[in-house]
């Protein structure tokens, strides 16, 4: 299995472990990064361990000119090899403020940038120059993250390469074919640079013990609208949706007793990395035996108080372990006191349980509608809910028109909603409604399974790419659309990304379905040839945005799959929110037609 | 080493020759001798830095041997010399092998490779990629920025011919283990016996019998390298797909996790085009300096006649005509730059720093030191691309260089005086003419710059130092420890001491630091206020050896105390002994000395006691100054959790106090 953060830890111990035994010749370091490698290294490593290495002052690169001089320390630079971090770092070799420099980068390196280097380091103050390949950010052991501020599909590419080679691996290249031309781009940019940097030799010592070509699978989100509609119910999953992850840090609102202002709060402790997969249940008991441990160990504290001296030294070297511990029930306490308010305040058990049956057809169409009814036409239900029930209906039974039209008014009709929806909620809704934003989006043919399913979900015409016999025998033979947690009425839906992988896993094959191009590096054809056999490596990267209940899927799999490596990862980590504001963009940009009048007038 | 046909030998010359056309060459190198056969190309190596100034000799003789390679391994090499040894070194043994079932076929297979050069063979890829290539990487490079929409890659090095050789090829069989009636499957905990139904399978690999559902596995095999041993994983297309056991296929799991990532060391590459840069720096800047020196004689000398000129006009007013002399002037300062440097005014209409265009405001100016056209920008509008430059400045900074009789005589004159000879210079001979010196200056610079942090700097070079050595014994420690359960006799005792009085002594210089840099302010720690501007490293290094000290306190301790224990249940006197140590090294330490001890608490009780409140202080100082921060910077991180460890701590320092007493100072 790879671990993301298994190779973090190795370029950490590249970066800031010194081989040099002579203690005396050693000098504390500052290390100067760029925004790029700031957040990398601040998801992958704590100040605690740089001070543990003698990292004893971080500064950025672009702050070069402010910096002070002092010849008593030496540096380590890691920057991404951009244009402005490289400009800066000759400015700072022009006038070097510390000893001496190592340099890295966390991605390949331009010859002419090199020479650029080179060029002005008159006073030779570089002793290491290394690339690192570390142009992306892990969240997960199997999630990485790129960093997408810019619309660039060449800084895209880089990235991907750049986790490729961290990896070792050197992939066929599968994109989605439907119409999107970014897909297109990004894969053709990947092959390029595959081959080019090949021929520079960078590819060489790649796939080395593989017996199978890896595959580098690039998904479009657009395929796949509807799982981040759903709401989630495992720990990880939930926190980005109720709280917001950000660079592995929430922001909690100050609790009831009163500290001053939110604070920020890091996810990367040992109860959490153990517990982001639970699902809602599994996570309340966990942390109950968490407190329990914690509070057996705190009795014996008061033990102690009765001056049994022995028992108190114990304590004491405990101590920093008590705290740590302590902050972290707390922290969890917040957390979970978050979600549960959450639920509570937005009906979740009911809307949850809803989306469920809904999206999974575990009931007939009559029955679900005499369900959303009363949540239609109840005020107290989240608008924002309503909006989402509704597209999971016009997806799941298209031909309801009727019903939809009088629900859209209800939703506009502020004696029933509020606050009614807005105008780019009522285009959405509307194109959902018409089959307008995604023409190719066939819900059938992405569902894993629909053995269960009625006419009523019958949209037809979808090609079905993959075999369902197959895929309830790859999964244990599960009827319906029921997943692993098949006993929990709250995770039935399965995302699309898993009957994808399903079905790659167990074909063994990609190209048999005509949703995906194929791209071969010609260092692939070289090493397996016109290779068409099992594939037991998939680095998949969702393009548009990544949900970690996707992450979750890829884990599960894992799971069952040992001999497999699968590594998923996105061009952003979205929730419900945050695709729905994708969503709002994409409607507002449509082409407004003759249909748009109407709802115009409706407005 | 010669056990080769002379063909093939001369075969792999002709792949390995530099020089496009191999046929024509090839007389010329079978004609010399196998240990040194091409001294011409020896010499051009050599020649490099001396023909520097002449790019044609250096583009046409010297870019051919930067590509020489193997073709088997794509090692680069400095001569033919040196690959014809390489591949007798490197690749004689596995050709060998490889070519004598079949010589004749597996001949014709190797000329037709030989013959494309684009082709290798290669049998030892692995061996090939170990010895990594930036000579390649370094040319190759250059084009990584080409437009990235054309995709035209050559074929890389694989494994072309190889294959066909190799695919025919039979596994092994010899090693196969023979079933006899009740045998088991030799997957441990089985223990089906072999049958029809169950399977009788030898795994390709390591040849044991196995039943079907342990065999149900498939990976990539090839031939070992003789007929005795086994197979050996083959990744590449060539690799025999094979039948083998579990264990195998674990075998091959673990051969393909992760240890190390990619990892592209550039230092080598860097440090030879940087010193190649240096070196035509330092001879530009050589060259800068001869023309300043002749400039400035120049100038000098034309100042002194200017002078005597004018005293000659001012007699002899009739016969003023000093414009036959300014043309003259110039043409020697052309002359000194050399007419082929001196830009010409027609073709340029930028300038040649910042680039900006040339107008009737904006004038076209010669920098009589490198003859460039620039700019005037006196006031740093552009990138300060020229001034007119007194002389007596450059002098002023350029004492020793080898003047002429002229400047020498007038050296001390025109240091001393209002100087009124000045000449256009740019600023990048400016920078060249003045390059050491500022060098010096830095120098200067750097010894006065830190010097209120020299004693951080110090003790903080004795903390690594100390760390070291306390991670080793630490170290040393924990394994005698685990080794031997009960004592470990001395050694242990000695390491244990050691490890104390280097703990000891790291406390010494993080308190140092504390009593340095931190004064009280309201019975909490504050940097002084002369430090407040390196208050990030002050408190990081601070900070980083409380952590250290704290992390390894709590270590030796829990150690410690497992080993008196221990050492409690062995005999009685050599308890007394150790106690005896621990009074010594309390004394040692405490800054008061110890009253009449409480008979409830023992000498080495109130030591660790005391230990533990120091530690409890320290923290709390640190909690403190973490809350200061944190409030100062309106980050509000974790401060909740922080508050309330401060007032944990001050309990548990309270609680230590009173179970100390008198001793709790
Ligand atoms: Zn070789
Ligand atoms: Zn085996
Ligand atoms: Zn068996
Ligand atoms: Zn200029
Ligand atoms: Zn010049």
């Amino acid at each position: 299995m790879t671990s993301l953060n298994q190779i973090s830890t190795k370029y950490f111990e590249r970066l800031f472990i010194t081989k040099n035994n002579k203690s005396d010749e050693r000098k504390p370091r500052v290390l100067l990064v760029d925004k790029h490698t700031t957040s990398i290294l601040s998801l992958s490593y704590t100040q605690s361990q740089l001070l543990e290495h003698d990292i004893i002052l971080i500064e950025l690169i672009t702050n070069h000119q402010n910096l002070k001089q002092m010849k008593n320390l030496d540096c380590i630079v890691y920057i991404k090899p951009t244009a402005d971090s490289i400009n800066h770092l000759v400015k700072e070799l022009s006038q070097p403020h510390y000893s001496k420099y190592q340099v890295y980068f966390n991605n390949i390196i331009t010859k002419q940038n090199l020479e650029k280097i080179a060029e002005l380091d008159d006073l030779e103050v570089i002793v290491r120059v290394m690339e690192l390949f570390q142009d992306y950010q892990v969240i997960n052991d199997n999630l990485y993250q790129l960093e997408n501020d810019r619309d660039d599909i060449i800084d895209e590419s880089n990235q991907l390469v750049s986790l490729l080679l961290a990896l070792k691996k050197c992939p066929i290249i599968f994109y989605e074919t439907k119409l999107n031309i970014e897909l297109r781009k990004l894969g053709s940019e990947i092959l390029y640079q595959i081959n080019l940097n090949s021929n520079n030799n960078l590819f060489d010592d790649v796939n080395s013990n593989l017996d199978t070509p890896p595959v580098l699978l690039i998904l479009d989100r657009d395929n796949d609208p509807i799982t981040p509609l759903i709401y989630p119910w495992t720990y990880q999953s939930m926190i980005h949706e109720f709280i917001g992850i950000e660079n592995n840090t929430i922001a909690l609102a100050a609790d009831a007793n009163g500290a001053a202002a939110p604070a920020a709060v890091t996810l990367s402790d040992k109860f959490y990395q153990l517990s982001i997969y639970l699902n809602y249940g599994d996570i309340n008991d966990k942390f109950q035996t968490y407190v329990e441990q914690y509070k057996k160990e705190t009795k014996q504290t008061s033990v102690i108080n009765n001056n049994n001296l022995q028992d108190l030294k114990k304590l004491l070297t405990k101590f920093p372990e008590f705290k740590k511990l302590s902050n972290n029930i707390l922290k969890h306490l917040n957390i979970l006191t978050k979600l549960d308010e959450q639920i509570n305040h937005q009906n979740l058990w009911e809307i949850g349980e809803l989306q469920q049956i809904i999206i999974g057809n575990l009931e007939n169409y009559p029955l679900i509608k005499k369900k959303i009814l009363p949540i239609i036409n109840n005020l107290r239900i989240y608008t924002i809910d309503k909006v989402k029930l509704l597209i999971l209906l016009m997806v799941r039974f298209p031909n309801q028109q009727n019903d939809f039209n009088q629900w859209i008014n209800q939703l506009n009709d502020p004696t029933y909603t509020q606050p009614p929806i807005t105008k780019s909620q009522h285009l959405l809704l509307e194109s959902f409604k018409l089959k307008k934003l995604f023409p190719h989006y066939n819900f059938e043919a992405s569902l894993s399974d629909q053995s269960n399913s009625n006419e009523e979900g019958g949209i037809g015409g979808g090609s079905n790419f993959f075999n369902k016999a197959k895929i309830n025998t790859l999964f244990g033979g599960n009827h319906s659309n029921k997943s692993e947690n098949n006993d929990n009425i709250y995770m039935q839906y399965t995302p699309r990304l898993k009957s994808v992988l399903a079905n790659i896993l167990h074909h063994q094959s990609v190209q048999s379905s005509s949703q995906f191009t194929k791209l071969v590096p010609d260092k692939v054809n070289n090493q397996y040839g016109n290779y068409d056999g099992a594939i037991k490596d998939i680095i998949i990267y969702f393009k548009g945005g990544i949900t970690y209940e996707e992450s979750r899927i890829v884990y599960e799999l894992q799971q069952k799959y040992p001999s497999v490596n699968l590594i998923i990862g996105g061009d952003k980590i979205i929730n419900s929110n945050d695709w729905l504001n994708i969503l709002y963009d994409k409607v507002n940009d449509l082409p407004q037609s003759g249909n748009n009048n109407q709802v115009l007038d409706l407005l | 080493m010669s056990t080769n046909s002379p063909e093939l030998r001369r075969n792999k010359r002709v792949l390995g020759s530099p020089f496009k056309s191999p046929v024509k060459n090839l007389a010329n190198i079978d004609a010399a001798s196998p240990s040194n056969d091409v001294p011409h190309n020896n010499s051009n190596v050599t020649s490099i830095r001396n023909d520097i100034d002449h790019p044609s000799v250096k583009n046409k003789e010297i870019k051919p041997i930067l590509e020489i390679f193997c073709p088997i391994c794509k090692e680069s090499m400095i001569s033919l010399n040196q690959l014809n040894q390489h591949i007798d070194d490197e690749h004689q043994k596995t050709d060998e092998q490889n070519l004598s079932p079949e010589p004749p076929v597996v001949r014709r297979e190797l000329q037709i490779d030989l013959l494309n050069g684009d082709k290798g063979f290669s049998l030892s890829i692995d061996e090939g990629r170990k010895n990594g290539n930036e000579n390649i990487r370094a040319g190759l490079k250059l084009s990584r920025d080409a437009n990235p929409l054309k995709v035209s890659p050559s074929p890389s090095p694989g494994a072309g011919a190889r294959g066909s050789l190799r695919s025919n090829e039979r596994l092994s069989r010899n090693h196969w283990q023979t079933p006899a009636s009740g045998s088991k499957c030799s997957i441990e905990g089985c223990n089906k016996t072999l049958s029809v139904k169950q399977g009788i399978v030898n795994c390709r690999r390591c040849g044991k019998l196995f039943c079907n559902v342990h065999t149900n596995f498939k990976v990539r095999l090839r031939n070992g390298p003789d007929s005795n041993s086994i197979p050996i994983f083959e990744s590449l297309k060539y690799g025999i797909w094979s039948r083998v056991c579990r264990n195998c296929y674990n075998d091959k799991l673990d051969s393909i996790k992760i240890v190390e990532p990619k990892v592209e060391d550039l230092t080598g590459t860097f440090k030879r085009i940087r010193m190649k840069k240096n070196e035509d720096k330092e001879l530009m800047r050589n060259k800068i300096k001869k023309r300043f020196i002749k400039l400035v004689e120049l100038l000098v000398d034309e100042d002194v006649k200017k002078k005597q000129r004018k005293s000659q006009i001012s007699k002899w007013n009739l016969f003023g005509g000093s414009d036959t002399n300014e043309p003259t002037v110039l043409e020697q300062a052309i002359e000194i730059v050399g007419h082929d440097n001196w830009m010409e005014d027609s073709k340029t209409h930028n300038c040649t720093i910042c680039y900006i265009h040339f107008n009737m405001i904006t004038r076209k100016h010669h920098c009589r030191l490198c003859g460039s056209i620039v700019c005037d920008d006196l006031f740093g509008e552009r990138k300060l691309c020229s001034i007119m430059v007194p002389i007596n400045q450059l002098l002023d900074k350029l004492k020793n260089l080898n003047y002429g009789a002229n400047a020498r005589s007038q050296f001390l004159f025109l240091l001393l005086n209002e100087c009124s000879i000045r000449f256009r210079c740019c600023i990048n001979c400016k920078n060249h003419l003045l390059y050491e010196w500022k060098q010096s200056q830095q120098a200067k610079l750097d010894l006065n710059s830190t010097d209120k942090l020299v004693p951080l700097f110090e003790t903080n070079k004795l903390l690594i130092i100390l760390k070291d050595q306390i991670v080793r014994y630490m170290n040393r420690f924990e394994y005698l420890f685990q080794k031997n359960e009960a004592t470990n006799g001395d050694e242990i005792e000695q390491v244990r001491e050691k490890l104390l009085v280097y703990l000891k002594d790291y406390e010494g210089c993080s308190n140092q630091i504390k009593q340095s840099f931190y004064g009280r302010v309201n019975n909490a720690l504050k940097l002084r206020p002369e430090f407040v501007d390196n208050e990030r490293l002050i408190n990081n290094v601070y900070r980083g050896s409380v952590f250290f000290l704290q992390d390894n306190l709590v270590k030796f301790k829990l150690l410690s105390d497992k080993l008196s224990e221990l050492t409690q249940m062995e005999l009685e006197d050599s308890k007394n002994h150790f106690a005896q140590i621990e009074g010594v090294q309390i004394s040692k330490n405490s800054p008061t000395p110890i009253g009449t001890p409480e008979p409830r608490l023992t000498k080495k009780q109130i030591r660790e006691l005391r230990e533990q409140l120091m530690v409890m202080n320290e923290q709390r100082f640190l909690v403190e100054n973490l809350i200061d921060d944190t409030i100062k910077q309106r980050k509000f991180d974790e401060l909740g959790s922080l508050k309330e460890n401060k007032t944990e701590l001050i309990k548990r320092i309270n609680e230590l106090e009173k179970e100390l007493g008198e001793f709790g100072f």
